[in-house]
């Protein structure tokens, strides 16, 4: 909750009885766009700049924006130059439809990347595929997330493969678990999977319990978990609320080790639980430990750009999705909206820095990815 | 003496530690007029909050026609058949004047049913006070504007040239008549009025004096607290003198007139003189 | 198991005493100036985050910090009580509170703006984990707390009973008038009310942070609320009942969210918030609330007498509105049946506030209640939506009118406060309910609606179909409000005792119109979950029963077309603004301060000259009478000693 009125800002009519219809004329000849082929190439992306979630949207720019200079500085696409469209929705699926709705009136446009999370990406899905615009979504997890059709791609690894593969590693450092998860759509869902990782693992879960993320005094919640007396904590939780469980069990003298998913791989976990991070271990797709040039290399222009050493996942992802359609945009037969779509579904590979190589599967999808073990040692990410 | 109408057997109230109605009884019967008078805080106002249901009595009973109405609700109360205006004149401004009388046909000309006193239920008689809002508006107007019509013309040219003015452009006393034309436009059993001419001039008294003559002529039964005398004695069939919550003394105006103790606590020798010399 | 229940029951009482801080700021500032102040938690939240950045990105001491967010928190209230309190300190309760909510907005959106939205790590200035006891681990910090907590009581009992100025603030929150006619300086005494309590909302903010350690701009709202449930519950207005609030539902948490999860946490605040003005309004330390008949709405939104439509204008503006898909753009037309969407939920406001004088702040409730009810009945039932349409409607009067039925007794500040935990208590419970409303999962791929077979799913047939419903809604309440019901709504509106004794029951009506309002938001949670396809527990939240108020005020509160233009500026501007992206929500604040400000009876009523004049004609003729608010003043002053205790 929190952030007052997120809906307020909500959609809306516009300039409808102040402008009256002078805004309808200038919306009403959007067709002239067709022809700009010289022009910039534009992608849009819908994104939260205000609300609960505008820090996500942060990470979110330093990722595209550094994409962004890349492809331009080496020369654009095609020799066009790309050009960003940002669309603040707050991650509110209230305000998604009114923006993806503005995309595809642009006919400029040619792609549109985001939203954060799956209730505000979903929320707009039906209108891009029932308008042919590409939906690039690269941070919702949701299983049905392709669901609405062939225009919807998604890149975060179904959970269907993520985490169990988290239960069987926690399995490696005790036999009982306390799982902690997001009462999030993402949440639930990981935390339905993680249990079947459970019975393969043969994990035994002595204490489970959902959490608001927004929630600052996790102590009671400790304290039962406590009382079960698990041999190790999983968290299927985001940096910031992770840590502060992290923070919260070692002050009540809990020293049972933490095992969390790969969305707490965020130097802001380091940094909001202090002392109490060291140990904790993850998952992740990413590691600066990784020694394939690409990576190092991002890793270098990320720190030049922004002045952080380790990138957030979520600033990664934004960065290969823009990468992603930018090199679908080149493999394009024919650069308009539905040239772009099937260039994406061609099942040729992409780069990434998360993933390496990748290639989608018949739902548009990641199908799945190498991960690292990785523990916080000294204040940062290291590979075990 | 026939059955009283109005029925009040010891009626009590306390503020804190202070008792402002103390063990007050007294009966109204069916076409009387009957004045409550004495001193400010005596307890008048408070007596016929009691009655009306707007106060919660502490002890003692109220009966209306024989039905005990003690602890009643206020719209329980009026419904059953007893109105009142207050002392200082309460009308909805932002209704006409003609609007402010129908409201007192609004409460009491619904049908009454046993359902709006059963909580869950209440719903349903509302319910059906929308859809005949929405769907039959017309239906009982013909006979209300009538009993309107004749409440305002009773106030001569008072209230009928005024009928579609809200009630905050009215004058003081005008808003007092609209009171009384509201408490009236039912045909109430019983109707209190709280000082009727509070705040009126001579002129204006005299005229709801006639107004009330006319009522009571027409076998209207009343409880009345004022503070005018001349309009007391005139009006009264019996008077009830309080002082400090407690009767000090009851009868006829005649003989409240002459009582040694109202003349201590209340009227004074100065009223007495005056009056007898008459 | 007792050492476990007995660690439970300390972490509750640690983390009930951060309740507890902020309850007094709240407590406070009711007690003296009769006001509920919102933008309390977004002053906690400035608190917290000045002194993250003193200590962080400034890297000075502690010492040098804490003083420092207690002069700016304590600056920061008094600028609250010049710009949104003095100004309308002739206004009702409820402009204050609109006006309070609209600084909580722009000092969390500033904040966000200068701070950056991602959560920070306040250091402790203390210890969290050096001492145990029975098992349980706590700090110096809790000590601080609870000991901050119990001085800032001592001070506040010692102030009010041995001081001059202590005696004027108690004299100032009995009896504003007559505190003002002995000489006391009513303004300074509240505008010191707000300085102390913002003070120590600054205060509470580097305390709580600390002990929460993570800090973001965006804390506010939440502790607010809970600080304000901490305070209701032990008795707005009561300092020690503050605490004891705080304490107790820190408490009650602790073991709700240990025994059946996080997610009871709202369930309990706003429940038992509900239960105690129930059953006790007065709070557990409180007076019962000297019924004192403050108008919620009275002269101040009713001033303004809705203009009257000519039929012909009104159906050549329908006209108008329903040809623009033939010109205007999907974006234009998918935003515009948003915008009628949110005019027919603030629709239901005008039922219960303009016509019955009730400030519902719970209404989100009645929307969710439709929302789910159509999107259940739909997805797994496959009901028609038409039909599911007419069941939203239904359920959500049912269900509201239930839950808000012990509320309507209760007069000014507690019928909203009421109705607004009736609301949250609907949101909590459709995420505890998951087996019904899939919980925090939401409902998803929620269909469009059809129409003889035809799907509704193109911008301009929602358009059409969502205008349409509009229209027949606000003709059905200005029907309504014209009818008999009409004048019956004004007299409960106006003066509930004159109304009962004319044989009415206020509580009815009341509840009538709130009912009738459910109706109509019901209808309108069927189509939001139409247009957006898919619903969560979190859309359902206090800022959107506060947006559909403040809407029906902008329009005019009484006149139900004001809705429609209500809608396209609350709702629309914001998407004008777009392009602004970090600085809408900033601007919405600023628009709504300004409305509350400027032009509080709304835009589609007439006042000022116009009135005035009408005024002074009528009053002429009629005998030189009062003017309405003087009529209205007369009516308050008698109102206490005549009403049912």
């Amino acid at each position: 909750m929190s952030s007052r009125l997120r809906r307020v800002a909500a959609l809306g009519a516009v300039a409808a009885l102040s402008l009256g219809l002078a805004a309808c004329s200038s919306n009403g000849g959007a067709g002239e766009d067709e022809g700009a082929s010289s022009g910039p190439i534009k992608f849009g992306v819908a994104l939260p700049d205000t609300g609960n979630s505008a820090q996500y949207g942060e990470y979110f720019r330093q990722g595209l924006d550094l994409a962004l200079e890349q492809i331009n500085d080496d020369g654009g696409i095609d020799g066009r130059s790309v050009e960003l469209v940002y669309e603040d929705t707050q991650a509110d699926p209230a305000q998604a439809p009114q923006v993806a709705q503005k995309f595809v009136d642009d006919e400029s446009i040619l792609a549109v990347l985001g939203d954060f999370g799956t209730p505000a990406t979903s929320a707009a899905s039906q209108i891009y595929q029932d308008s042919g615009l590409v939906q690039f979504a690269f941070s919702a997890s949701g299983p049905d997330v392709t669901d609405p059709g062939d225009f919807v791609f998604a890149t975060w690894v179904s959970q269907e493969f993520e985490a169990p593969r988290l239960a069987e590693f926690a399995g490696e450092t005790g036999k009982s678990a306390a799982v902690f998860y997001h009462d999030t759509d993402w949440g639930q869902e990981t935390y339905g999977f993680f249990q079947e990782g459970e019975e393969q693992s043969g994990l035994e879960e002595v204490y489970s319990t959902a959490y608001d993320p927004e929630s600052t005094d996790f102590r009671p919640l400790l304290l039962a978990a406590k009382a079960a007396n698990p041999e190790v904590i999983v968290l299927i939780s985001y940096a910031a609320d992770g840590a502060l469980i992290t923070s919260q069990a070692r002050e009540l003298g809990i020293d049972t080790p933490i095992v969390g998913i790969s969305s707490i791989y965020n130097q802001q976990f380091i940094d909001l639980a202090g002392e109490a991070a060291e140990g904790v271990q993850t998952l992740s797709y990413f590691t600066p430990d990784n020694e394939d040039p690409e990576v190092q290399q991002f890793i270098a222009d990320f720190a030049d750009a922004t002045g952080e050493a380790t990138p957030s996942d979520y600033a990664i992802r934004a960065y290969d999705a823009l990468n992603a359609v930018a090199q679908g945009a080149e493999r394009a037969e024919e650069l308009t909206r539905q040239g772009l779509r099937n260039a994406l579904d061609d099942g040729q590979p992409f780069n990434s820095v998360l993933y390496g190589e990748y290639s989608l599967d018949d739902t548009r999808r990641v199908s799945d990815a190498e991960q690292f073990p990785l523990v916080i040692t000294d204040g940062a990410f290291t590979i075990q | 003496m026939t059955t009283p109408l109005l029925g009040v057997t010891g009626i009590t109230k306390r503020f804190g530690g202070l008792t402002v109605v103390n063990g007050v009884s007294f009966d109204v019967a069916p076409g009387e007029v009957l004045s409550i008078i004495g001193p400010n805080g005596s307890g008048k106002t408070s007596t016929l909050n009691i009655v009306s249901g707007v106060l919660a009595s502490d002890a003692g009973s109220v009966t209306l026609d024989g039905v005990p109405i003690t602890g009643r609700k206020p719209h329980q109360i009026a419904r059953l058949g007893l109105t009142r205006t207050f002392q200082n004149g309460r009308v909805i401004g932002n209704l006409t004047v003609h609007d402010n009388v129908l409201v007192g046909l609004d409460g009491l000309g619904q049908q009454e049913s046993k359902l709006r006193e059963i909580p869950g239920l209440r719903w349903l008689p509302l319910l059906g006070e929308a859809l005949g809002a929405l769907f039959a508006p017309r239906k009982g107007v013909e006979q209300a504007e009538t009993a309107v019509t004749r409440q305002l013309e009773r106030f001569g040219e008072r209230l009928a040239p005024r009928r579609d003015q809200y009630a905050f452009t009215l004058s003081y006393a005008n808003r007092r008549r609209t009171e009384i034309a509201r408490a009236l436009v039912a045909d109430p059993r019983v109707l209190v009025l709280d000082e009727p001419t509070a705040g009126m001039n001579q002129t204006e008294t005299a005229e709801v004096l006639k107004q009330l003559l006319q009522l009571k002529q027409q076998g209207q039964t009343m409880l009345l607290v004022e503070h005018k005398l001349d309009l007391v004695m005139t009006l009264s069939d019996r008077i009830i003198v309080l002082d400090e919550g407690r009767i000090i003394a009851e009868g006829t105006p005649a003989e409240v007139r002459t009582d040694p103790r109202v003349i201590e606590a209340y009227l004074g020798t100065a009223f007495v003189k005056e009056h007898t010399h008459e | 198991m007792s050492g476990d229940l007995l660690d439970i029951l300390l972490a509750g009482l640690v983390s009930g005493s951060t309740y507890a801080l902020i309850a007094v700021g709240v407590s406070l500032v009711f007690g003296v100036s009769n006001i509920v102040n919102f933008a309390h938690g977004a002053v906690f939240a400035v608190g917290a985050m000045i002194a993250w950045w003193l200590t962080g990105p400034m890297a000075l001491p502690i010492w040098v910090a804490a003083p420092s967010v207690i002069v700016i928190t304590g600056l920061l209230g008094w600028a609250i009580y010049l710009v949104a309190v003095r100004p309308l300190r002739k206004a009702p309760g409820i402009a204050v509170l609109l006006a309070t909510f609209a600084i909580g907005v722009i000092l969390d959106n500033l904040s966000l703006r200068f701070f950056g939205g991602q959560t920070r790590r306040l250091e402790s200035a203390f210890p969290r984990d050096n001492f145990e006891l029975l098992g349980f681990r706590f700090g110096t910090l809790s000590i601080v707390i609870i000991g901050v907590s119990v001085v800032c009581v001592a001070a506040l009992v010692w102030l009010l009973g041995y001081t001059k100025t202590g005696r004027a603030i108690r004299a100032t929150s009995q009896d504003q008038e007559a505190a003002q006619q002995m000489g006391i300086p009513v303004e300074r005494i509240q505008a010191l009310s707000f300085v102390i309590a913002s003070a120590l909302g600054g205060l509470a903010g580097v305390l709580v942070g600390m002990y929460t350690s993570n800090v973001s701009p965006a804390i506010g709202f939440l502790a607010g609320l809970q600080g304000f449930a901490a305070a209701t519950i032990g008795g707005l207005g009561s300092i020690a009942g503050a605490i004891v609030g705080g304490l107790v539902l820190g408490i009650a948490e602790a073991f709700g969210v240990s025994l059946w999860g996080d997610s009871v946490r709202q369930l309990i605040t706003f429940g038992s918030l509900l239960l105690v003005l129930w059953i006790r309004p007065g709070g557990l330390l409180g007076r019962v609330p000297s019924i004192t008949s403050e108008p919620m709405t009275g002269t101040f939104f009713g001033a303004g007498k809705p203009l009257r439509l000519p039929s012909w204008a009104g159906v050549a503006a329908a006209a108008v509105l329903a040809v623009l898909p033939l010109v205007a753009s999907d974006y234009f037309l998918r935003a515009g049946s948003q915008v009628w969407i949110y005019a027919l939920f603030a629709l239901s406001i005008t039922l219960a506030g303009g016509f019955a004088g009730q400030i519902v702040l719970g209404q989100a409730g009645a929307l969710a209640i439709g929302a789910y009810t159509s999107a259940i009945l739909v997805t797994q039932f496959e009901w028609d939506f038409w039909l599911s349409f007419l069941a939203a409607g239904a359920a959500a009067c049912v269900l509201q009118v239930m839950l808000t039925a012990p509320t309507w007794r209760l007069k000014g500040h507690y019928v909203s406060m009421a109705t607004l935990a009736a609301g949250a208590v609907v949101s909590a419970l459709a995420l505890n309910l998951p087996q019904i409303t899939g919980g925090s999962r939401g409902i998803s791929s929620i269909p469009r609606p059809t129409l003889f077979g035809e799907s509704l799913g193109s911008a301009s047939a929602m358009y059409w179909v969502t205008l349409a419903i509009l229209l027949v809604a606000v003709v059905v309440v200005a029907r309504l409000g014209s009818s008999r019901l009409g004048r019956v709504w004004a007299a409960v509106r106006e003066d509930e005792v004159a109304a009962a004794s004319a044989g009415l029951h206020p509580a009815s009506y009341k509840s009538l119109a709130f009912g009738l309002g459910a109706v109509i938001a019901g209808f309108a949670g069927a189509l939001y979950a139409a247009q957006v396809t898919f619903i969560e527990p979190k859309q359902f939240d206090v800022s959107l029963s506060v947006l559909a108020v403040t809407i029906a005020i902008l329009g005019g509160l009484r006149a139900p077309v004001g809705v429609i233009i209500g809608a396209a500026i609350l709702v629309g501007v914001p998407e004008l603004f777009r392009p602004l992206a970090d600085w809408r929500l900033l601007l919405y604040g600023v628009l709504l301060l300004g409305l509350v400000l400027l032009r509080p009876q709304g835009l589609w009523s007439h006042v000022g000259w116009l009135q005035r004049a009408t005024q002074r004609v009528a009053g002429r003729r009629g005998g030189g009478g009062g003017t309405a608010s003087g009529s209205q003043r007369k009516v308050d002053s008698t109102a206490g000693e005549e009403t049912r205790a």
